[in-house]
């Protein structure tokens, strides 16, 4: 897979991002009598600041990155970078203090000046933020509380940080300098006032309906929603948005789902959602006529995004819903490519859009291999999971050319992967996305 | 496949980082 033009211009803009308040540095005349390691604890201090503002960005479901980037590696890079600007940022007072221990007075709280305990909560709050993420599933913290308090440390920790440049008043002597300490910041948290404010007023003016909820397998509904006095967004298949089910959409219990019907439906959206946790429990007992917000469409996963001669799709259990999408959309155009679906239920019984694939296969040039944890006696076909050989044995000779799309739970991605090289297939022409956000 | 490309993305920001302020801290220091 080669990275386009869009892309890589967008990872120099953010590259550049990073490192701009080094910049800052250099602004003014070159200040005298400080010695090397003081001059690399402050550029460390600036770059871990400048990443730890950036983390804005990310999470806020900018439209035009989550058309370029996968929602999930947008959130890895969210978790990974997180955790090395709190080694920026924690390099900062540790080197200084090892080049100079005198420094270490200025440390304690009672008699320290507020231009270092700025900075010194800052660098707290910044360890408890990463560290309560990193660990939060360990501690067993709820999600949604987390989250708030997440948003709220982060903008306290940012500002603290910026109190201690400015109090120091070492870098930000000149106007310059001062205005580009403003101007980074504003950027930052520009990120902020777009998904906290703009983002739900606008989607506040575009309702959705509930029409209907209907049982699907396997502990599995599906909701089809209709746009209020608009027409209804428009997405490409596989792609996913966030629900506010009976919720403002300022309200961030929102929760992601796949879209499952065909995107050439105008004006419809189905979502298929499986009985999994405290809020998709709820689900079935949302009553048709319910107000809902979508927020969407994210997403690089589907056809639309990988151009190839045929389609192979893998599917474990629910995970079947944006390929569902998928192969409603491609039913829809007519599309006559050959197209195979791997798909790994339970058992029989559970195995979602059973009786609709059955009518897609008639449709479109798709060859359904069903493969089944559990399988009854009279069962004739795959067993077990989809492994190398399943794979080998029912794969084409021009296997190389495909593109390949998986979605199913994290344990089956991490399996069929490895299977899949093994079976010949390039890993550049296979793709998954995980829904681990959090 | 992303993944990869992030996690040498993350790589690059940490060399650059500490080269970047090893530069700036040579060139300012005296």
């Amino acid at each position: 897979m080669k990275l386009s033009v869009r892309t890589v211009l967008w990872l120099a803009l953010y590259l550049f991002m990073i490192f701009a308040p080094l910049i800052i540095i250099f602004i003014g005349p070159r200040p005298a009598g400080r010695e090397f390691w003081r001059e690399f604890a402050v550029a460390l201090g600036f770059i871990g600041l400048s990443l730890m503002g950036l983390q804005f960005i990310p999470t806020a479901r900018l439209p035009f990155l989550c058309c370029i980037f996968p929602m999930d590696t947008i959130y890895f890079l969210h978790h990974a970078t997180s955790v090395v600007s709190l080694g920026f940022v924690l390099a900062h007072p540790l080197i200084l203090i090892f080049s100079n221990p005198y420094v270490a007075q200025f440390f304690n709280p009672a008699t320290s000046p507020w231009r270092v305990l700025s900075g010194v909560i800052a660098a707290a709050l910044a360890l408890l933020l990463i560290g309560s993420s990193v660990l939060r599933k360990d501690l067993k913290v709820i999600y949604e509380p987390w989250r708030m308090t997440h948003g709220i440390l982060s903008v306290i920790t940012l500002v603290l940080a910026l109190i201690h440049i400015f109090k120091v008043d070492y870098y930000t002597a000149m106007p310059l300098q001062r205005l580009l300490w403003i101007v980074l910041p504003i950027l930052w948290l520009a990120a902020i006032v777009w998904a906290r404010g703009i983002k739900p007023a606008l989607m506040l003016k575009k309702p959705y309906e509930l029409k209907e909820v209907r049982p699907e397998r396997n502990g599995s509904w599906t909701l089809a929603l209709a746009p209020v006095g608009h027409e209804g967004l428009t997405f490409k298949p596989g792609q996913f948005a966030w629900l506010a089910v009976e919720r403002s959409p300022f309200d961030i219990r929102q929760h992601p789902f796949s879209f499952s019907s065909s995107a050439e439906r105008k004006g419809w959206l189905e979502f298929t959602i499986k009985e999994l946790g405290d809020f998709t429990r709820t689900v079935k007992e949302v009553k048709p006529g319910a107000r809902l917000y979508v927020e969407g469409p994210y997403g690089t996963f589907g056809p639309d995004f990988h151009e190839g001669p045929g389609y192979v799709f893998l599917a474990g259990g629910v995970g079947i819903t944006p390929i569902m999408s998928t192969l409603r959309t491609l039913a829809d155009r007519g599309d006559k490519r050959p197209l195979m679906l791997f798909y790994g239920s339970p058992n029989w019984d559970d195995v979602i859009y059973r009786e609709e694939i059955e009518e897609l296969e008639k449709r479109l040039n798709l060859k359904v291999i069903h493969v089944l944890e559990h399988a009854h006696h009279e069962w004739q076909g795959e067993k077990g999971f989809i492994t190398a050989s399943v794979l080998d044995y029912h794969l084409p000779e021009d296997r190389a050319n495909l593109q390949y799309f998986m979605c199913g739970p994290l344990p089956m991605i991490r399996a069929v992967e490895p299977a899949l090289q093994k079976a010949g297939v390039p890993m550049s022409h296979v793709h998954s996305e995980r829904y681990e956000m959090a | 496949m992303m993944r990869q490309y992030a996690m040498r993305l993350i790589a690059a920001i940490i060399a650059l980082g500490i080269i970047l302020s090893a530069l700036v801290a040579q060139l300012q220091a005296r």
